[in-house]
């Protein structure tokens, strides 16, 4: 099925400026066709406009264009006929599940259809042998991993059948050998004659399957459209523009590089960790040690126990053998708010840690939690802030009505306000464009009262090639190599034990 | 035969009908009965006792405290009405909630003639309990790691005062994101075009002799007890 876009406009309710303005695209059947842009650059948008939600579930805003399914228009459809043709993949799988067995799952849609029971089964197993996850079908859903999941996910909605897939953002939390796989599941169904649209952060990663058409997205606007290759050359021109950030970025590292490296601040020896309600362990002997100066890229599949070590970082799990020191002193002495001084521990999701009123009340939660006074706490706040780049918005802001990409940098800004020498960041990237997540790697590397030593759990191969002067690849729960990064990522042995090649 | 055999329907008419004994029955014999007979069908249940322990501790927590407010305020024969009340309803409740598989949760609500919609309101809510314990959990450990402690201070009213507030920075993120997520959810829903007809529930339910059986002896049993408590006025 071909999907014809003309003339697309779209304003939000209480909006002056469109988030999308004049867009004409055209996504033909079989073919791969890769969505980019910065966050608000009206990616989702577009998406709820294909798949109709706008105006059918948005019918406040302004819309004008035209859509239609090879050639007819979608004007009068409803969304239940919709279904039939699109299939919409959400960025968060959990979100979209609405069974608790994979099977029901799986059924859901078939079931809001009206279908024939005999039917219904027949499409389940058909949809999840396609994708692989027929022997899934009995399980609960929120025990699956997380490909295992997506791939579910998208067995639902290829068991209504449809021509057409809408996928937001289908990597964003898949390590790389099952984001690599689930591109391989992309490709093979476009092959099948399924029209692909993807919306994606990691275009490096979606390249790797030449999607036969590349737009990106500036303002609401296409800024380029063109085949992979024209779109390799576009980034690759793009990045030359950039490339001074990452030059300040060395210039800090070689400055760090050369104190010599004495200052041990945070060390694991031997560390054994298991969950009490599992009976395998998460952590199996690990040794690592922080040095000033370093940034370190923690890597591993899923599972792999990165999480779990960075946990036992700050006290929130203690290792069951082994131990944690902070430079001279056991952390097993100290409570986890004493820890927090010395590592602080950014999450992924920033929606998990704010609630406060005000910028000001939520970035001095830490400090008052941790017992400092006013007077440093006012101070830190305005360090921290200048050194997510947020230093122009006032304190008395809410923090829910920020972008998602300045809620992220908040929740930085929140844990720096503690002045921990050791910071780890989950998943920096995550949510992030391109150019915002680097911007604040850069910055945090940079800026003065930055933290000495910086580790990033992280999928995102690109990231720790560019910034990471160490790579810590974990798997089932052991170091399997930690050393430069072009030694430990370049090193096709090495990435193969541990579960990433 | 286990307690699961049985169709869900008529676990849940046995259910219904049990608790409103439960409540109906005055005379503290009857109650003595009911009680033993919950703890009975919880054993025949098979719970694991590891899964309901901390429940129960719980419960004898609760009852101690409602006798001792009985005690002081009203009679002692309502003091261990109360009290046989409370673990009647806790034991049949434990039986019955802990061997109920939510996936047919909403299928048989719907089976007993609610519409489609409050059916499945009610597996997306067994469905999201998970989700929810987990982004719980999450929160917790980032709060944590911003040096916050839930354990509290000063064991003063003011200590007491100040725990309601601390769980602020737990709850709120909690509450902004399942709102904030409902709406995805909606959407994902309507996309795979639910609320859009009559839908099709692919798990059958049939009803065996057990089951006739268990919904006859479930009205028995409450016609009982409504029959003794008028009969003893």
């Amino acid at each position: 099925m071909s999907i014809d876009i003309t003339d697309l406009r779209y304003t939000y309710p209480n909006r002056d400026v469109p988030a999308l303005r004049d867009v004409s695209l055209t996504f033909r059947a079989g073919d791969v066709a890769l969505i980019a842009g910065k966050s608000g650059s009206g990616k989702t948008t577009l998406i709820r406009c294909i798949n109709g939600l706008i105006p059918r579930s948005y019918q406040q805003g302004t819309l004008s264009g035209q859509i239609r399914y090879s050639g007819e228009s979608t004007s009068a459809l409803s969304l239940a006929q919709i279904a039939r043709h699109i299939g919409t993949v959400m960025q968060d799988p959990d979100k979209q599940i609405v069974a608790t067995r994979a099977f029901n799952e799986i059924a859901f849609g078939p079931e809001n259809l009206g279908l024939p029971r005999d039917e219904i089964v027949a499409r389940v197993h058909s949809a999840a042998k396609q994708m692989r996850v027929d022997h899934l079908l009995e399980r609960e859903t929120h025990t699956l991993s997380g490909g295992e999941q997506q791939r579910m996910v998208i067995a639902a909605v290829l068991a209504m059948q449809p021509q057409a897939l809408l996928l937001d953002e289908p990597l964003a939390s898949l390590d790389p050998p099952s984001a690599r796989e689930a591109l391989a599941h992309f490709r093979r169904l476009a092959d099948e004659g399924i029209t692909i649209v993807m919306v994606e952060h990691r275009v490096r990663d979606a390249l790797r399957i030449e999607p036969e058409q590349c737009v990106v997205l500036a303002d609401g606007a296409i800024a380029f459209q063109g085949d992979a290759a024209a779109y390799r050359t576009w980034l690759d021109d793009r990045r030359q523009i950039d490339n001074e950030r990452p030059i300040a970025n060395r210039q800090w590292m070689a400055l760090r590089g050369a104190t010599p490296i004495a200052n041990l601040l945070l060390s694991f020896h031997d560390a054994h960790f298991t969950y009490p309600s599992s009976p395998h362990p998460q952590l199996n002997g690990v040794s690592l040690n922080v040095h000033a100066g370093d940034v370190i890229a923690l890597i591993g599949p899923n599972g792999a126990g990165k999480s779990t070590l960075c946990k036992l970082a700050i006290g929130i799990n203690r290792p069951s053998a082994g131990g944690v020191r902070l430079g001279e002193r056991d952390a097993k002495d100290m409570t986890v708010a004493q820890i927090v001084r010395e590592v602080g521990y950014v999450f992924q999701n920033p929606a998990a840690m704010l609630f406060a009123n005000t910028l000001r009340d939520e970035l001095s939660f830490g400090p008052r939690n941790t017992g400092m006074s006013v007077a440093e706490s006012e101070r830190n706040i305005a360090q921290a802030m200048a050194i997510v780049g947020l230093e122009d918005i006032p304190l008395d802001r809410s923090p829910f009505g920020l972008s998602f990409g300045q809620q992220k940098r908040v929740a930085v800004a929140s844990v720096l306000t503690m002045q921990p020498k050791v910071l780890i960041l989950d998943e920096p990237t995550a949510g992030l464009d391109d150019g915002t997540a680097e911007d604040l790697l850069t910055r945090l590397l940079n800026s003065d009262g930055a933290p000495q030593a910086v580790i990033m759990v992280t999928h995102d191969l690109a990231l720790a090639r560019h910034f990471a002067n160490r790579v810590v690849l974990m798997r089932e729960g052991a170091i399997v190599a930690d050393g430069a990064p072009q030694d430990v990522l370049e090193n096709g042995d090495v990435m193969t034990r541990g579960g990433l090649a | 035969m286990t307690l699961q055999s049985f169709d869900p329907r008529a676990r849940l008419i046995f259910y219904a009908c049990f608790t409103t004994a439960v409540l109906v029955a005055a005379d503290l014999r009857a109650l003595a009965g009911l009680a033993l007979f919950a703890i009975a069908v919880l054993i025949f249940a098979r719970v694991a006792w590891e899964r309901i322990k901390g429940v129960w501790v719980g419960v004898v927590v609760f009852i101690a405290l409602i006798t001792i407010i009985n005690l002081l305020f009203r009679t002692p024969l309502e003091a261990v009405q109360q009290a046989l009340r409370a673990v009647a309803m806790a034991a049949i409740s434990l039986a019955i909630i802990y061997t109920f598989d939510p996936a047919v949760l909403g299928v048989a609500f719907r089976r007993m003639g609610f519409p489609d919609k409050f059916a499945f309101l009610l597996d997306l809510t067994a469905r999201f309990v998970p989700t929810l314990a987990r982004d719980f959990r999450v929160t917790i450990d980032a709060q944590k790691a911003r040096g916050y402690e839930l354990e509290l201070r000063e064991r003063s009213l003011k200590g007491y005062l100040t725990v309601g507030r601390r769980f602020v920075p737990l709850i709120v993120p909690v509450v902004v994101r399942a709102v904030l997520d409902a709406e995805d959810r909606a959407n994902a829903m309507e996309l795979r075009a639910f609320g859009t007809g009559p839908r099709t529930w692919l798990q059958e339910l049939r009803f065996q002799g057990r089951d006739y059986a268990l919904i006859a002896f479930s009205f028995a049993l409450l016609a009982g007890i409504i029959a003794l408590r008028i009969w003893m006025g």
